[in-house]
């Protein structure tokens, strides 16, 4: 499967990907060069999260794509087009996404298309108001545009690499192009009324992105914690729960389990569901008390999940099978 | 009379920019090594007193390092700011070359002689990661030459620090232990816990800096830095907690091999406990510390104790 990024030069495209996926810090990205032809990145962390992220030159022109990048395009089942929101005004660039959304829907219809206002960082955007006000600018004038062109709508994320924005936006991304998530939602939302779960994530340990989670909105809060509580269970792991020559692949395995507990009557938990992907839930203080039905349910909710990776392994290698 | 004075005054100097204030800031104003970007210089000196397992105090004199600063406390100031003095700290930017830097340490090093005879100094080679991972033994080790020869025959303690790993939290955790009087105290305590929870190993972080106070392992571990490790890994997942306007109480950590307990102990420490034997239940585990917690909070009172 694969996701093409997209976008004006400079606008952090490179920088996206060297974050999300490659663990670089973000003030690091200062010094990533301009990507000169498209870099393919092949993720392939878990059988959740498994694609490659086509990285297109800034300098990228619809008009002048050579065949290959068509090609590229082609196959994608996912368009980002990443937007400076720094730079204004925003008209040129909405300008080339519409007339790159019909350009790409002539050959490849189905294709999804992501926009990501990005950089929504710095003393610009301290205020929530001025993030929704991009937000409504630039869908505007969007949706204007397609109207007028009779093309369907692309979904629109605020995006930052200096917090967990952009991490969330890729989870969503990501999730919107793998089959069987809803499955997962289900089975999640199952297990949270079994349990009196608050709220529950599928983390792929190692991006930290969330593969599924229950059909509760997301807040940034507790998708943080949960995700700083994964790097805390990796590196403590990685200190006292590996033997002499195992590296960073046998930290987390089959009886990987952690609890946190915080003074304000919420428990943190994590178990292992999958090689590399692990459950995190917040639960009321009270409910966490009947810990072992928590168990049970998580128990079951890994059968299930087996089955919808199963079905979805025998479903891809029949797409592949169809390519040839 | 310095050694049992439960305040203990603490000096740290060092050349404008060579990361003072973002080191304290880190360890004891909960930090992160990304707020020091945002540090203006220090005018004069910033004073502050912190409260340090309970009943300790430490008198941490931040020593603003531009120029005329210095001259100050090498003239005027000599006789007061180096007076009683428990704790040197002298901070190099390990990248930085003038000279001027070692004659300010020289200086340091003799007014710390006149007046503080008895003071511990130490020495810390820092912003290491600026440094290629496989050049920094060599350009620790040329400092260190450096700083030794300009010690006066005074015993100095050395270490390679940065504000973006663990080393910070090493260096740190060295310098308060000879802040606490009867640390023996504590080691002997642990290790008696340790064996009674037949336990890999028990940790005593201070509470707010989670610093290492003390330690006892009975078995070998590969990674000497653990301990540092921890309290980074631990600090900065507290730092997160207070984001979300929550504390956290404790944490339990497990794989096929081993078992790790964080938790609140003392008024003033959190214990870590490290279990490798799989027969022994967790829930004992928690029982043993929850019932050790009292016991602890009078030897942590002795070990900060004042002799008479
Ligand atoms: N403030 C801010 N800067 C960012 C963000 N993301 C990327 N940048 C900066 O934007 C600049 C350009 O980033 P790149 O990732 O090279 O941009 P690109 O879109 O790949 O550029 P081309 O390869 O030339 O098309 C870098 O200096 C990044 O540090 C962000 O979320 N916020
Ligand atoms: N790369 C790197 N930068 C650091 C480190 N420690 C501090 N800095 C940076 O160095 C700069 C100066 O740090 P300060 O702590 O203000 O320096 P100072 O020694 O207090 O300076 P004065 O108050 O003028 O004496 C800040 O921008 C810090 O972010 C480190 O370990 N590595
Ligand atoms: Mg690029
Ligand atoms: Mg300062």
């Amino acid at each position: 499967m694969n996701i093409a990024v997209l976008g004006s030069k400079r606008v952090g495209k490179s920088s996206i990907l060297k974050v999300v996926f490659q663990k670089m810090s973000p003030n690091e990205t200062l010094f990533i060069e301009s990507t000169t032809r498209v870099d393919e990145v092949k993720i392939q962390n878990n059988p959740y999260t498994r694609c490659t992220i086509l990285d297109f030159p800034g300098t990228f022109e619809i008009s002048q794509m050579t065949s290959l990048e068509r090609r590229f395009l082609q196959d994608s089942a996912m368009i980002i087009y990443v937007l400076d929101a720094q730079d204004e005004p925003y008209n040129k660039s909405l300008e080339k996404l519409v007339s790159l959304m019909s350009e790409v829907y002539s050959f490849n219809p189905h294709c999804k298309i992501e926009v990501f206002c990005h950089k929504i960082d710095g003393d610009m955007f301290v205020n929530d108001d001025v993030k929704l006000g991009v937000l409504n600018e630039v869908s505007e004038i969007v949706r204007f545009d397609t109207t007028e062109r009779k093309l369907p709508e692309p979904s629109f994320h605020l995006t930052s690499i200096y917090d967990l924005s952009i991490f969330e936006a890729m989870s969503k991304c990501i999730q919107k192009i793998t089959p069987g998530v809803g499955h997962m939602q289900n089975l999640l939302d199952i297990l949270m009324s079994h349990c009196r779960i608050d709220k529950v994530y599928v983390f792929d340990v190692i991006s930290k992105l969330y593969i599924a989670t229950d059909s509760t909105p997301v807040d940034l809060i507790s998708y943080e914690l949960c995700s700083d509580m994964i790097d805390v269970v990796i590196d403590v792991s990685c200190i006292y729960g590996v033997g002499e020559d195992e590296n960073f692949n046998n930290a987390f395995d089959g009886k990987s389990t952690s609890v946190i507990r915080l003074d304000t009557g919420l428990t943190l938990y994590l178990r292992e569901v999958e090689h590399l992907l692990a459950l995190v839930c917040l639960v009321k203080d009270d409910n966490f008390e009947r810990h072992h039905l928590i168990d049970y349910n998580i128990d079951r909710f890994k059968e299930g999940a087996k089955k919808i990776l199963d079905a979805r392994e025998k479903w891809v290698k029949e797409q592949e099978e169809v390519k040839g | 009379m310095e050694e049992n004075d439960p305040n203990k005054k603490v000096l740290l100097m060092g050349k404008s920019g060579a990361g003072k204030t973002s080191m304290r800031s880190i360890i004891f104003a909960n930090f992160m090594p990304k707020d020091t970007m945002r540090l203006g210089f220090t005018n004069s000196i910033n004073q502050s007193n912190i409260r340090f397992l309970g009943t300790l105090s430490l008198a941490l004199w931040d020593c603003g390092g531009q120029d005329h600063f210095m001259q100050h406390y090498f003239e005027s100031q000599r006789d007061t700011l180096f007076r009683n003095v428990q704790v040197l700290i002298y901070v190099f930017d390990v990248h930085s070359e003038d000279q001027r830097d070692m004659n300010y340490y020289r200086s340091c090093v003799d007014a710390i002689q006149d007046h503080s005879p008895t003071a511990h100094i130490f020495v810390l080679i820092h912003k290491m990661d600026l440094i290629p991972v496989e050049k920094r033994d060599e350009a620790f080790n040329k400092k260190e030459r450096e700083v030794v020869k300009n010690s006066a025959g005074l015993n100095v303690i050395c270490f390679k620090t940065s504000i973006w790993d663990e080393t910070l939290y090493l260096a740190w955790s060295r310098i308060v232990h000879y802040l606490i009087p009867n640390s023996d105290v504590l080691t002997q305590s642990l290790n008696r816990f340790c064996s009674a929870c037949e336990a890999d190993e028990v940790v005593l972080f201070e509470k707010s800096t989670f610093l290492v106070i003390s330690n006892f392992s009975s078995k070998q571990h590969k990674d000497v830095h653990r301990f540092e490790k921890i309290s980074n890994i631990v600090k900065q997942f507290k730092l997160s907690c207070s984001k979300a306007a929550a504390r956290f109480k404790s944490m339990t950590v497990m794989n096929t091999n081993f078992c790790a307990f964080v938790d609140e102990f003392t008024s003033s420490t959190y214990i870590m406990l490290i279990s490798s034997d799989s027969t022994i239940l967790p829930a004992l585990t928690q029982m043993n510390i929850d019932l050790a917690k009292k016991h602890f909070e009078g030897v942590v009172r002795a070990s900060t104790a004042v002799a008479q």
